[in-house]
């Protein structure tokens, strides 16, 4: 065995060891990764995983009410579990501008983060930032247009169910690849119920809910365009 | 408890039951130490990071005959290991190490007088010098062994041999590195003085 001295100058060396950046593999390996699982044993089914969205639709003039008892038909028809609806009289003045999507990171750091791994929607490619709020992770996209892709997994204790108004005035139902969703084309704000933020506005924005999880797209105004753009998120 | 909060025991177990998620978290809890054993063997970050990624793809293919309860980080490496040696082969077998001590003039050294640390950056120099000089497979037991600090059984995956075998080509390396140290004008004295 060597001597301490030459050990311990060995060991020295490695806080002064230069090393190439680190690639972040993870998006890279997760898409690559072959069917079926490698061990053929059944997954186990999905845990019932709620996330509260909070959506306060904008364009309505009418004052806040709540509806407690609908709550359940609508968005449970619209197939949105883990979303809420309230209706408030013009909250747009009082959302805040700010999104505050939280700290900018890497990919690798939001997956250890938040806890899971996000879905990279095909249609948009690598985001140009990525940011981690809580268990809420947000792409920002430059190209081709502004655009905002946010995804949480929350916990069932999480989910709000005050002021529930009826939505289908305002919000259209769609399907993303055969999983719930709706389009909001009027301004709106939301908050992520893990977050500690004001009510942020928002422009056009499709949610969804797949695989215990609730996504969000702001800026794309087509339901098209942002439908094909939901559906490259796999 | 959220995923990244789970035990990697239980990430394993989810990733060989198809959870994709699980096994992301286990690439971005190990891609580090992956990446850099697949560099210090092959000598070519791009190469490491295709030898770290292909190495990532074939250990989840293989978790169906991953034992229970063993460790995942020496399953990983071994793996990755040989993925990293396989482009070393196919790259002419490129003889590089990292760039070590003498590129971090204050590593260490942060409330030393200007002459002490002046002294220890020369010392680092000399033995990472010295380093540079040995056989590969020198070099890379100790490079794993103290510049990523892994475990012998670790090292043992990563060089596929034995722990036995480690142990001895540990001892045989420093011997070497020793020796080189005294044949150099500029050798570290056994009490740490040039």
């Amino acid at each position: 065995m060597a001597t301490p001295d030459l050990s311990h100058e060995l060991h020295a060396l490695r806080p002064a060891t230069t090393w190439p950046p680190t690639p972040d593999l993870v998006a890279t390996v997760v898409a690559r990764l072959p069917q079926p699982a490698p061990a053929a044993a059944p997954r186990r089914a999905p845990r019932r995983l709620a996330i509260a969205l909070l959506v306060a639709l904008l364009a309505t003039p009418t004052a806040a009410f709540a509806l407690p008892g609908p709550r359940h038909a609508i968005l449970d028809a619209l197939g949105l579990r883990h979303v809420t609806v309230e209706r408030r009289a013009a909250p747009a003045d009082s959302a805040a501008r700010d999104p505050h999507l939280g700290d900018r990171t890497t990919l690798a750091a939001a997956t250890r983060a938040a806890g899971f791994v996000p879905r990279i929607p095909e249609a948009l490619g690598p985001p140009s930032r990525v940011y981690v709020r809580g268990t809420t992770v947000t792409f920002a996209y430059n190209k081709p247009k502004p655009l905002l892709f946010a995804q949480a997994i929350g916990r069932l204790n999480h989910i709000s169910l005050d002021k529930v108004i009826a939505v289908e005035a305002y919000a259209r139902a769609v399907r993303v690849a055969g999983a719930p969703g709706m389009f909001l084309a009027a301004p709106h704000a939301y908050r992520w119920s893990d977050a500690t933020g004001p009510l942020v506005r928002s422009g056009p924005a499709l949610i969804w809910e797949r695989g215990g999880r609730v996504f969000r797209l702001e800026g794309e105004p087509s339901i098209a365009r942002a439908v094909a753009i939901a559906t490259s998120a796999r | 408890m959220t995923l990244a909060e789970t035990s990697e025991d239980d990430l394993v177990s989810r990733s060989r039951h198809g959870d994709r998620e699980a096994y992301g978290l286990l690439v971005a809890r190990h891609q580090e130490v992956a990446f850099r054993t697949a560099y210090v063997i092959c000598g070519d970050a791009t190469e490491a990071q295709d030898a770290a990624q292909e190495g990532f793809i074939k250990t989840y293919i293989s978790l169906a005959r991953f034992r229970d309860g063993a460790p995942f980080r020496p399953w990983l490496l071994r793996i990755v290991a040989n993925e990293a040696r396989n482009r070393r082969r196919s790259a002419g077998r490129r003889e590089h190490l990292v760039a070590l001590a003498a590129a971090q003039p204050d590593a260490g050294t942060a409330s030393a007088s200007a002459e002490v640390a002046v002294l220890a950056r020369e010392r680092r120099a000399t033995l990472a010098a010295a380093l540079g000089r040995l056989a590969a497979d020198h070099r890379e037991v100790l490079v794993l062994r103290y510049l990523l600090d892994l475990s012998e059984q670790e090292c043992a995956a990563v060089l596929g041999c034995r722990l036995g075998t480690v142990k001895s080509r540990h001892a045989r390396a420093l011997t070497r590195l020793r020796a080189e140290l005294a044949d150099d004008p500029e050798e570290i004295a056994p009490d740490g003085h040039a």
